[in-house]
């Protein structure tokens, strides 16, 4: 199992009340009360002790708490768990019911558009707020990658195989097949008739 | 924050948005977006990467995020960390404790006896009073 912080997974326990409007793209879990509009980009979990009341949105829904008025729009599947109560309307492309779940409303197989209209005012919350700054991941680019090489960047003494070098790129480029001084290396011609570079006199 | 039972605690995660009112006899961590009213009577914990605006009742805080208005009142023990920001919020604390390069604008004062309870009893009525 992945290593998840435990600050990175919203909750709402059991014994706390949310009025209002909610949108997340982490999973999410209910045990306590929720009244409003929620949408939920993960996994939305609704425990025993949790009460919802509204529209709730979210891409994967397993409820076993209560809902007391409103509708369930789910992107893919819905699940409600033996001891669940649902009294409103429920629109998602896969259902599951257990035995032991109470339902009571309409139901029906969404469609695309449906989960659009649904999530689009909570969506709009989400995408107003300024991206939280994650570290950059050092990420090496591929070998061969589009663009021509900056004259200034490929030294001459060093022939190396000519891509858009950035400074890490060089470190891969050298491990991989350090060219000989002076003679044109068997990745030199592949770049050159992959992506139809100029190739500099050397 | 060492003392949070875990299993009580309600969070709201980086990346997420909030606009409402949230009461709990629990423990609160917001590392998102909060907009609206809390009422606790346990302990709020506002991460770096929150920004909060609001009416927020609380036994103790510990803020290290960004408040950009609102009334803070905080029954126990209001702590800001060094890398928080809160700007044009009415606090009203029983302790304080400030961290250098702590951002703080606003007005502060000390809690009378019994004025949380006071406020705290009634957090869904009338908006806050001035």
């Amino acid at each position: 199992m992945a290593n998840i912080h435990v600050n990175a997974v919203s909750c709402i326990a059991a014994g706390t009340r949310f009025v209002g409007d909610y949108a997340t793209q982490d999973d999410l879990r209910i045990d306590g009360t929720f009244e409003g509009k929620l949408y939920c980009g993960g996994l939305l979990e609704v425990g025993e002790s949790g009460v919802v009341k509204g529209t709730i949105v979210g891409n994967n829904i397993q409820f076993s708490g209560t809902m007391s008025g409103g509708s369930f729009y789910a992107k893919d599947t819905l699940t409600l768990k033996n001891g669940s109560k649902v009294g409103g309307d429920i629109y998602s492309s896969r259902l599951q019911i257990d035995l032991g779940a109470q339902f009571v409303g309409n139901c029906k197989l969404m469609d695309g558009d449906k989960f659009e209209k649904a999530a689009a005012p909570l969506m709009s919350m989400l995408q107003a707020v300024p991206k939280v700054e994650t570290p950059a991941v050092e990420e090496k680019a591929p070998f061969f990658s589009a663009g021509p090489a900056p004259e200034s960047v490929v030294k001459e003494e060093v022939p190396e195989p000519d891509v858009p070098a950035v400074e890490p790129q060089a470190a891969v480029a050298q491990d991989e097949k350090p060219a000989a001084k002076g003679e044109k290396s068997a990745l030199d011609s592949m770049a050159e008739s992959w992506l139809g570079w100029q190739k500099r006199s050397r | 924050m060492d003392n949070m039972n875990e299993n009580v605690v309600s969070r709201i995660s980086a990346g997420t948005v909030f606009k409402g009112e949230i009461s709990s006899p629990g423990d609160i961590r917001i590392d998102g977006n909060f907009d609206g009213r809390l009422a606790s009577t346990g302990r709020l914990v506002v991460g770096e990467t929150a920004r909060v605006k609001g009416d927020f009742y609380c036994h103790d805080v510990d803020f290290s995020g960004v408040m950009e208005s609102g009334v803070l009142l905080v029954k126990d023990t209001l702590s800001l960390r060094a890398k928080s920001v809160v700007k044009d919020v009415d606090i009203s604390y029983g302790r304080l404790q400030v961290e250098l390069d702590a951002q703080l604008g606003g007005t502060c004062r000390v809690l009378a006896d019994g004025e949380f309870d006071q406020k705290v009893a009634a957090p869904q009525e009338a908006p806050k009073q001035k």
